[in-house]
């Protein structure tokens, strides 16, 4: 290393910078995102029997018990698309948002030993966790895909898949997920208890995120609180993947935009909050 | 280039909070903001006022007793911990050896460990790819690579994660004395690697080390701490001296003066008495004779006595700990000290080797619970064991080695 090249000054003033985002160390880091999202795969791979069959089996199995319970049983609509091919696709996005939700909010209480003994950005757990969902999700949509030609195949009249509406309601899902579950890590390091919270709320949310159902269904069967549902960011991402995919659902560009923005709010107090919340959240003995 | 440095502090304070502050329910929260009756949390301020400038290329000793801060001063440069107050400017990688293995998986490959170590140390992907070659052979793991580590030694998991470390090119290397792991022949290598590394041309050294031979070696300049603050900076044989000299001026003072304890002080050690068989006061004892050391405690507040943990520590020559007595373990009871203020350790036989044995007496309360350290001193006074008449046969036990058991040879 020639003695005349001086590495770039770096400062960190506190408590100023407590709130401060060095998205270029980030960058840095960008091969440690990538290595924690491997380790989760091939430790999956590793300690399961069945290995990443489960990814599959898990939302075919649930894809089974919903159509049987919510459209024989229960009789929902599905919007004259087969049920399920209707239940897989709110099954697999709401997987989606459940495990980068669940993951990210989990940081700290999984990580500390790990941050206590060593420095790097902490957005890269969160990160790879979202990285981690991204994957899994595109490795589970290989079932639909499979249902999905089956069926278009077999039915005429089929309106033409829309990329506008599936990366939408991808990235209204990331920002929702990773920014509610930076939000909840933050507090995390406050209250402990938190955390069962987050596990009995998110299985309460499924319920109101029109996973198995449609959002008009909704509104037409429990008007006061159905149309509350057309604002809940999850639900709109749910029905517009279906609106891609299959041509049933309705989003408004106005829930569309509403969720948006909030997701974008969420998602911006979320990295705040996580940051301040790494700087201290060690400093009690 | 006058102005040029690796790593300028200005001004640091650290505070950590004591207790359990974080670790709350969401109803302890809601009850204590109702009552917001004096359990505020108690602070710690680990560093105060630290002001540091260290230029490039230079090797740095960071000297002074537990508790003065050296490590928080080596997690706040790391940017583990952020300082409360202060600013860090620094140019160039930082890379420390705080902790060597950390994210080390059971499950995963040796060259699995080795990318994600790295990665987490900072280190990009294909640096590590360039660099597998010297981490495996130094580490002595090459057949063993595409094995997962659970299968490995201890030995080998410390080597590989050792040899993951070193490798790591940073401008700057914080050093802690980590090296107590490992055998004995892996230390020495370790031992030799990090000199070459530390003397490597233009690279920044802080050590931390209780070892004043390896400092005077190693370093150049040396940085005393005391309490968090700055107490000394000079070349490091004048700052070695100056921590001697002020460590023995601190052991000379009586114990309820001294400054070199950490703890909440609820309950403080007042002072401590070694007595002997006839309970007369002693510094020096006559190896496998009976030993007492009473400590006296000024109460401050009530404490109770049934969660009372009390811990002594004998420390011999090297920093070793000798022996460890700790009163859950023996299922001690301290109700007497309701009145007393005063308890003994009583060692009937005192079975250690010839040399000079510190004391260190931890006093903390909790139980089973998360403990709430009360006081503790690493070294609230010493006795020099003496090479007495162990085995009965008129020969003296040499100073080898630390414990004396008793045994015979038969046939």
């Amino acid at each position: 290393m020639p003695q005349s090249v001086v590495p770039p000054l770096r400062t960190l003033r506190m408590p100023y910078d407590s709130g401060k985002i060095d998205w270029w160390e980030l960058w840095r880091y960008r091969d440690l995102i990538w290595m924690l999202v491997r380790r989760d795969f091939s430790l999956f791979y590793k300690q399961t029997l069945l290995g990443p069959l489960w990814y599959l089996l898990q939302p075919v199995l649930t894809m089974l018990v919903f159509t049987a319970v919510f459209h024989r049983m229960a009789e929902l609509s599905s919007g004259g698309v087969p049920a399920p091919l209707f239940n897989l696709v709110g099954i697999l996005m709401w997987g989606f948002f459940r495990d980068t939700f669940i993951g990210v909010s989990e940081t700290f209480v999984r990580h500390q030993a790990l941050f206590s003994k060593v420095y790097f950005p902490r957005l890269v757990v969160p990160l790879a966790e979202w990285g981690i969902g991204l994957i899994r999700l595109g490795f589970q949509w290989i079932i639909l895909l499979g249902l999905w030609l089956f069926w278009v195949m077999r039915t005429d009249g089929i309106p033409t898949f829309q990329w506008g509406w599936f990366s939408f309601a991808v990235l209204l899902l990331s920002m929702a997920g990773v920014g509610g579950g930076l939000l909840m890590a933050s507090l995390m390091t406050k209250y402990r208890d938190l955390r069962f919270v987050v596990s009995f709320g998110v299985q309460l949310l499924m319920f109101l995120s029109a996973v198995f159902y449609t959002l008009d269904e909704a509104a037409a069967r429990l008007p006061a609180m159905g149309e509350w549902l057309r604002y809940n960011p999850v639900a709109v991402a749910i029905e517009s993947a279906r609106w891609a995919w299959l041509g049933v659902g309705s989003v408004s560009w106005e829930a569309a935009l509403v969720a948006f923005t909030g997701c974008g709010v969420v998602l911006a107090v979320g990295i705040y909050r996580f940051n301040r919340a790494e700087k201290d959240f060690l400093d009690t003995i | 280039m006058g102005g040029v440095f690796a790593i300028e502090l200005e001004g640091i304070s650290k505070r950590y909070r004591l207790g359990e502050y974080n670790a709350r329910t969401l109803w302890e929260s809601l009850k204590y903001r109702r009552q917001r009756n004096g359990s505020v949390p108690q602070e710690v301020w680990a560093l105060r006022e630290v002001s540091l400038r260290i230029r490039p290329g230079e090797m740095v000793g960071i000297i002074g007793p537990n508790g003065a801060g050296k490590s928080t001063l080596l997690k706040v440069v790391s940017r583990i911990t952020y300082p409360t107050y202060g600013t860090v400017r620094w140019r160039g990688r930082i890379a420390s050896l705080l902790e060597v293995g950390t994210g080390f998986h059971p499950e995963l490959t040796g060259r699995e460990n080795i990318l994600l170590n790295g990665t987490i140390l900072g280190m990009r992907r294909h640096e590590i790819r360039r660099r597998l070659d010297a981490i495996v052979d130094f580490a002595e793991v090459a057949p063993y690579l595409d094995t997962p580590v659970k299968r490995y030694s201890t030995g080998m998991v410390v080597r590989l994660a050792f040899s993951v470390a070193v490798h790591l090119e940073a401008e700057i290397l914080l050093v802690d004395e980590v090296l107590s792991v490992g055998d004995a022949f892996f230390r020495q290598k370790a031992i030799e690697k990090m000199q070459e590394l530390i003397s490597r041309q233009g690279r920044t050294v802080l050590f931390v080390s209780h070892n004043m031979g390896i400092l005077r070696n190693l370093c150049k300049r040396g940085i005393v701490l005391d309490s968090g603050r700055v107490s000394h900076d000079a070349p490091i044989d004048e700052a070695v001296a100056f921590y001697l000299a002020t460590r023995r001026r601190q052991l000379e003072r009586p114990l309820s003066e001294r400054t070199d304890r950490t703890g909440s002080g609820k309950w403080r050690v007042r002072r401590v008495e070694i007595l002997d068989a006839r309970r007369q006061h002693v510094d020096q004892v006559l190896a496998g004779d009976p030993l007492h050391i009473r400590c006296y405690i000024d109460k401050k507040s009530a404490v109770n006595l049934r969660e009372l943990f009390v811990g002594i520590v004998l420390w011999d020559a090297y920093h070793t700990k000798a022996a460890t007595f700790f009163s859950d373990e023996m299922a001690a009871d301290f109700s007497f000290l309701q009145q007393a203020d005063a308890f003994e350790l009583y060692i009937p036989r005192l079975n250690l080797r010839p040399g000079r044995f510190g004391i260190g007496i931890h006093l903390g309360e909790g139980g089973a619970g998360p403990q709430m350290l009360l006081d503790y001193i690493e070294e609230a006074a010493s006795v020099m064991v003496l090479p007495g008449d162990f085995w009965g046969t008129g020969r003296a036990p040499r100073p080898h080695g630390i414990a004396l058991l008793p045994a015979e040879f038969r046939p």
